[in-house]
């Protein structure tokens, strides 16, 4: 766990502020096409003040896509928040769906990012004592290169599955474009601070990241 | 005129190439700088509007590529921060650096001003 720590000083504190940086990044995009789309409402509006003809469809699909955006801004916060709170104990139970939930969202604010699809999760409700920060970490890590392997119209599968001793999350439909460029040497830091163990098929086609059912047990 | 908007953030992209329209700029919009080379090697743009922060070919790297493309086109940036490393870059690169969100307004004045360097460099050229 001594490990762990360090890394978690290190990298975590990296990964904390990327994250946010990319939050920041999102919200203020949110905000410049909000800004825009009430922009044309109120030139559509000046145009028909000065005898034009008020386009009704247009104004319609502005107000739709003011609305859209500004839902897209709460889904934001709210991820926000749920990593903001990652950091209220360095090493806690979680369940790994969360987790990995989290991740997919967080990395989805990549514009390069493709579709994710999580399978039926037999392992749904499993729970695991980990770093929820670095878990997220390396997570985003392998989900950030899963999306460089593969053309963005592709869908990323992933799935968790119990193991004997702990958990495997395992990623599919990587690398059909790009070779799957993971772990890097920071992700195997990370790894190594979970007690994890990262496994690539030869085909390059599949990526198994086994955890422990404790970071103790590491 | 002729002006080429290149921004990832496709809705923000779409509502401010309509926006231009309306102003009667004649407008062509994309989503990525491959994309944007794409309409370069076909397509003569006078000024060219970029994104600094995108996927791939980033607003600063595209610039280069598109200014070997087309020597004579103009470029203004647009940055989501409004940084202060984000303004020196984009200042040392191109003539005119907006954050977002934009003041049309200001944008309109700025492809205008572009414009007129790019016509001013290209008479230069021709003496």
């Amino acid at each position: 766990m001594k490990k762990a720590m360090e890394v978690l000083a290190t990298e975590g504190l990296i990964f904390f502020g990327r994250i946010n940086a990319i939050i920041s990044h999102e919200l203020k995009n949110i905000m410049a096409t909000i800004s825009e789309t009430v922009g044309l409402m109120g030139d559509l509006v000046e145009l028909a003040e000065k005898g034009g003809k008020l386009d009704a469809n247009l104004l319609k699909s502005c107000s739709e896509e003011v609305i859209e955006e500004i839902q897209r801004g709460f889904d934001t916060i709210r991820e926000m928040n749920s990593f903001a709170h990652s950091v209220d104990e360095p090493f806690k139970e979680v369940q790994i769906n969360e987790v990995l939930d989290l991740a997919v969202k967080l990395s989805q604010m990549k514009s390069y990012a493709s579709g994710v699809r999580q399978d039926p999760p037999e392992g749904s409700g499993l729970k695991i004592v980990t770093s929820p920060l670095l878990l997220e970490n390396l997570m985003y890590r392998a989900l950030t290169c899963a999306y460089a392997s593969v053309s963005p119209d592709k869908e990323i599968q992933i799935s968790i599955r119990p193991k004997d001793r702990g958990v495997c999350i395992v990623f599919m439909g990587i690398g059909s474009t790009q070779p799957f460029q993971f772990p890097d040497e920071n992700a195997v830091r990370i790894a190594k601070a979970l007690g994890a163990e990262v496994q690539i098929s030869s085909s390059n086609e599949e990526c198994h990241i086994l955890l422990p059912h404790s970071v103790d047990e590491a | 005129m002729k002006v080429l908007l290149v921004d990832d953030e496709q809705k923000f992209a779409t509502m401010l190439s309509k926006r231009l329209v309306l102003r009667g700029i004649d407008v062509d919009c994309v989503y990525t700088g491959e994309e944007a080379m794409g309409m370069v090697e076909s397509t003569r743009y006078d000024v060219a509007v970029l994104d600094v922060k995108m996927p791939g070919v980033g607003g600063i790297e595209l610039r280069r590529k598109l200014s070997r493309l087309a020597p004579e086109m103009q470029f203004i940036f647009l940055t989501g921060h409004g940084s202060e490393d984000d303004f020196e870059l984009g200042s040392a690169e191109a003539g005119f650096i907006l954050a977002k969100p934009l003041r049309i307004e200001e944008l309109i004045k700025a492809i205008y001003l572009a414009s007129e360097m790019g016509t001013k460099s290209k008479g230069e050229n021709l003496e």
